[in-house]
């Protein structure tokens, strides 16, 4: 039906050209072939009218009517991208305007491909508004389908977040890759409460660190791996540092080899320079694989970021 | 584009203004090139009436809200695939100028752009475009869904004298009701006439609903909740996490009915959009109904928290004026026959409006038939009045496929030892085949 309509208004809509000389200017063949052409158009004979107008083209090709002609009876065959194809051509046979045509056509495409631009690069703005949060809070803001009622119903204080979303980010395989150097020039007190980095260093360097983590976690490398987490840091309060570093120990010894990977990253900035951090962690090893959701919180200790708290989802 | 006189073939004029006018006018027709019926939305031709149609109406919701860009947009996707490319162009030139961040309006316009050269029967599938990342390729798809809810639910939404039956009356307290039609991705405002007259379309807007298609069950489950609700409260911008936009209305998702069905989740709200954004795919919330901010700001005074009624329907279920007048006495004269009936004292008579599936807070049918035969045994008359009264066709049937209505009223009530007044009810009505409608619930509201 679509394909219908469009040939119908086009034909209504056709300029037909004709030659812009005077008949008696005219040689006798392109007089003629005119004549069969424009006949054979007029009794539907669209497939005629073309051959015609394309043989006509080989001996005159610098007269624009007969691409003009060609495109309309091309038209009426529902062909309109080899319709268009005729018609450039026939506006590059004229010399006078070619130039023209190439420089309509170079602004009209520049023109589209910003607006195309604009169309697919959404800039999400980060504004960086820092307030206090808790882990908590965010994954229940993140996690939950919709934040709960309650929320609603108290309306409470004022708590925006900041998300800073990363964009498309290449897994980080970790395995067999260098440790990646993490230079960092923070503040060196734990508190940055007043001197807070820029977003995207301490997104970059944050992902360092957990990058670091994992190639510890793959290479099976305890030290480091226990390293990447905060002075005596415990899971929970049900078990001890030094507990938690046997334990931590034994599982990461226990398998032939570890391969752990890290992918869609999400950052949250939170109350005095504390990042939380969403990813996709792939646990593979020679006894077991999985792959899941986990959110960690880091923080600055000694101007290295640590690992303060983490759970899966 | 004029036609050109075929007949004479030769015609006596001068050369030179021959050669200028035919170039021109081959580039006219490079220029004016397919205006693809198909683009954006397969509706095949569009006939002149529609279109004309269509464009008055589009205009003159331009010229009562002034910032309506998706009016601005329809009329240049209308205009395009009706073959007025150059009219196209122009809309779109002023839209995106007015509204920048519309990222349908850009891509639209690259399209009309591009069409001057390549044949764009898709939105977004011109060569230009054809090596992009996947991630945009995801854009482009999200953008052509948009333009596809916007301009197929305009079309499909141009006659509108009909009353929706999920919305056929509304109280005297209640000015303005909402309506969300899931599958044309549309929210209608309805005003409310007073005097017992049906309610009266004054707005509508595109809105996004859950990334799944269906009736929301479960928690998390990524679809939109169908039923009557109510708007609980307002939390405004500064409150909000970003990603809820300019404000947010928050329903009473899950409702008496979704509790009683065990139906899980909570948070579904009415908000806008995250501001690094103008608009959303058609699918896209977690169960939310989103809208534009600018649409936002534009329905925040028809809803009063606690009062307004939002009725969210996968498919509105249109009534003309009798079939409207018929349900709307039936089921007046049903609530009235129950008001008499309590007055009766004549327990049996009263208690056979109530369905044996009867459920509500303090009671299921049994306790309610206890309850009510002690407390009529003390009483030696009663006076009931109802008033406010507003009846909303349940969206779908989820009770045993069963048609419902929700009820709202005040009720005074009166007897000789007991008296209060101003309460604000809700009852269930469920169509029990031959036994006609019976009460399923009964509550506050």
């Amino acid at each position: 039906m679509a394909e219908l309509s469009i040939k119908k208004s086009l034909l209504a809509g056709l300029l037909l050209l004709v030659p812009a000389l005077l008949p008696a200017q005219l040689p006798a063949d392109l007089e003629q072939g005119f004549a069969r052409a424009m006949a054979a158009y007029e009794s539907g004979d669209m497939p005629a009218a073309e051959k015609i107008y394309r043989g006509l083209i080989e001996d005159y090709p610098k007269l624009p009517e007969l691409y003009n002609n060609l495109a309309a009876s091309l038209v009426a065959q529902g062909k309109s991208q080899q319709a268009i194809k005729v018609l450039q051509s026939g506006l590059r046979s004229h010399s006078g305007f070619a130039s023209l045509y190439d420089n309509l056509l170079d602004v009209n495409a520049s023109l589209s491909r910003q607006h195309y631009m604009q169309a697919l690069v959404p800039v999400k703005q980060v504004s960086l508004r820092l307030q206090s949060t808790s882990l908590t809070d965010l994954g229940e803001l993140y996690y939950a389908s919709q934040p709960p009622l309650q929320i609603a119903a108290t309306q409470p204080e004022p708590a925006p977040r900041v998300a800073v979303k990363t964009p498309a980010q290449k897994p980080l395989t970790t395995v067999a890759k260098p440790t990646p150097t993490v230079t960092t020039k923070l503040a060196q007190t734990e508190s940055l409460a007043d001197d807070v980095p820029p977003v995207m260093d301490m997104e970059s360097q944050v992902k360092a660190a957990l990058l670091s983590w994992a190639e510890a976690w793959s290479r099976q490398n305890v030290k480091a791996y226990v390293n990447a987490y905060v002075k005596d840091y415990r899971p929970d309060s049900n078990i001890s540092h030094a507990a938690w570093v046997k334990q931590r120990q034994q599982r990461l010894k226990r398998p032939k080899w570890i391969k752990i990977k890290l992918d869609k990253m999400e950052f949250f900035i939170l109350e005095s320079g504390r990042v939380a951090v969403q990813l996709q962690q792939s646990y593979q090893s020679n006894t077991y694989r999985d792959v899941g959701r986990k959110e960690m919180l880091l923080r600055l200790q000694d101007g290295q970021w640590k690992i303060e708290k983490e759970h899966s989802q | 584009m004029k036609s050109f006189p075929t007949t004479s073939r030769f015609i006596g004029l001068l050369c030179a203004m021959t050669v200028s006018s035919t170039v021109v006018a081959a580039q006219e027709l490079a220029l004016n090139q397919i205006s693809p019926a198909s683009y954006s939305v397969d509706t095949g031709s569009l006939d002149d009436d529609v279109i004309s149609q269509s464009l008055a109406r589009l205009e003159r919701r331009l010229q009562i809200y002034d910032r309506d860009y998706e009016a601005w947009l329809l009329k240049g996707l209308i205009l395009f695939k009706s073959g007025r490319t150059d009219d196209a162009l122009q809309e779109l030139e002023q839209l995106t100028q007015k509204a920048p961040k519309f990222h349908l309006a850009h891509l639209v316009k690259a399209d009309i752009l591009q069409s001057r050269y390549h044949v764009v029967d898709t939105l977004g599938a011109t060569p230009a475009l054809a090596q992009v990342t996947k991630k945009q390729q995801i854009q482009i798809k999200r953008l052509r869904d948009e333009a596809s809810a916007r301009l197929r639910s305009y079309l499909a939404t141009m006659d509108h004298n009909l009353i929706p039956a999920q919305m056929m009356l509304l109280g005297d307290s209640v000015k303005t009701a909402v309506l969300v039609d899931k599958d044309n991705h549309r929210l209608y405002i309805y005003e409310n006439p007073g005097n017992g007259a049906a309610p009266r379309l004054l707005r509508d807007f595109y809105a996004s609903t859950g990334k799944l298609i269906g009736d929301k069950r479960v928690r998390d489950d990524l679809k939109t909740p169908e039923g009557v609700y109510f708007v609980e409260s307002y939390m405004s911008d500064a409150s909000l996490p970003d990603k809820y936009g300019v404000g947010a209305f928050p329903l009473n998702y899950p409702n008496e009915l979704d509790t009683h069905l065990g139906q899980t989740g909570y948070g579904i709200w009415l908000h806008g959009t995250d501001k690094g954004y103008f608009s959303r795919p058609p699918l896209d919330t977690e169960g939310c109904v989103a809208l534009t901010n600018i649409d936002l700001d534009e329905v925040k005074p028809y809803i009063k928290p606690g009062l307004t009624p939002v009725v969210i329907a996968q498919k509105i279920e249109w009534l003309d004026t009798m079939q409207w007048q018929q349900r709307k006495r039936q089921l007046l004269g049903k609530l009235e026959q129950w008001r008499q009936d309590w007055e009766s004292l004549d327990a049996d008579r009263y208690l056979s409006h109530y369905s044996d599936d009867f459920w509500s807070k303090r009671f299921n049918k049994q306790a309610l038939i206890s309850y009510k035969r002690a407390v009529f045994q003390g009483k030696s008359y009663q006076k009931i009045r109802l008033q406010d009264i507003s009846l909303f066709t349940y969206p779908t049937s989820k009770l045993e496929d069963r048609p419902m209505v929700v009820v709202n009223f005040t009720q005074d009530y009166e007897s000789n030892n007991f008296r209060r007044h101003g309460a604000r009810k809700r009852v269930y009505l469920q169509h029990a085949g031959s036994e006609g409608w019976k009460l399923v619930y009964e509550g506050g509201q």
